[in-house]
């Protein structure tokens, strides 16, 4: 398995490659009503609505430079906020332990890679959706 | 997909673009908030209360509220009013603004995505492509219905 590491809020995180659709310089997004909790605003991608994961922290999301990270999910495509590609790196490179820190998305990182002395959470943006598929966002009073 | 033919009211909510078919469309008009009647007002209907409108009296619905858009949006003291086509006769909505209308051609309609919303609360089943924006797509009676049934 091949991972690409990227930088976001000024942490690191990895994903899976073979999840990747391809990366977008940031597009415009947009704020829509009923959005669940684990998405800031969706976009557009063509004619494709797609949301945009939120950050737990950090302000990656709005900022004028950056990317989106485009993913196939088991629930569709959804858009991952980044600063910047690190690097490709075949899994080999490194190895994988439990991942002790903090989620930096509303996502699941139970796997971490080592590589090169730095730690990179793998996001799992399968079990990302799957916790918050029926979670409420923000809901009407 | 293209809409079919026909002209489309953009509108804006909350900073959340809208559009409907004219067709659906009764009426675009201003209204004093003095002459909003809250005295029937049914909030688990999203009825916020009345409008005198054309020899009748037709219920506003608060979309902002169902939407979950916070804040006083809309209910300014000029009400900005769509008199929309209803199953049982006419309702409305408050507005921020109407943005204008426009040729149904220019616009690109598409069914919605679940994932990204919350399901059960979600009313729009199509959304359209204006100028590299999405807009929600509103039909009036499928709206109303959902508002029925919440």
């Amino acid at each position: 398995m091949r991972l690409a590491l990227f930088v976001a809020a000024e942490r690191n995180f990895a994903v899976s490659i073979e999840r990747i659709v391809h990366i977008i310089a940031r597009p415009t997004t947009y704020r829509l009503p009923l959005l669940k909790r684990c998405f800031s605003a969706v976009f557009l991608d063509g004619q494709e609505m797609i949301p945009l994961l939120e950050l737990q922290f950090g302000t990656a999301v709005g900022s004028a430079s950056g990317l989106v990270i485009v993913c196939d999910s088991d629930f569709g495509k959804v858009g991952i906020p980044a600063e910047r590609v690190l690097r490709v790196v075949d899994q080999s490179s490194g190895d994988l332990d439990d991942c002790v820190e903090e989620p930096m998305f509303y996502a699941e990182t139970d796997l971490c890679f080592n590589y090169a002395g730095k730690r990179y959470p793998l996001l799992n943006v399968d079990a990302a959706l799957c916790r918050f598929r029926t979670a409420p966002g923000n809901s009407p009073d | 997909m293209s809409a079919d033919g026909g002209m489309m009211l953009v509108f804006r909510l909350g900073g959340v673009g809208f559009v409907l078919s004219v067709e659906q469309l009764i009426e675009v008009r201003e209204t004093a908030r003095g002459w909003l009647d809250t005295s029937q007002a049914d909030v688990t209907a999203g009825v916020a209360g009345h409008i005198p409108h054309r020899g009748q009296v037709v219920p506003l619905r608060n979309l902002a509220r169902r939407l979950g858009i916070s804040g006083d949006t809309a209910f300014g003291e000029v009400l900005h009013l769509l008199v929309l086509v209803g199953a049982d006769g006419p309702w409305c909505i408050a507005v921020d603004r109407v943005e204008g209308v426009f040729s149904a051609h220019d616009f690109i309609l598409l069914e919605t995505p679940s994932l990204p919303f919350v399901e059960d609360l979600w009313p729009f089943s199509q959304f359209a492509i204006y100028h590299g924006e999405p807009l929600l797509f509103v039909d009036p009676l499928d709206l109303e219905w959902r508002w029925r049934m919440a």
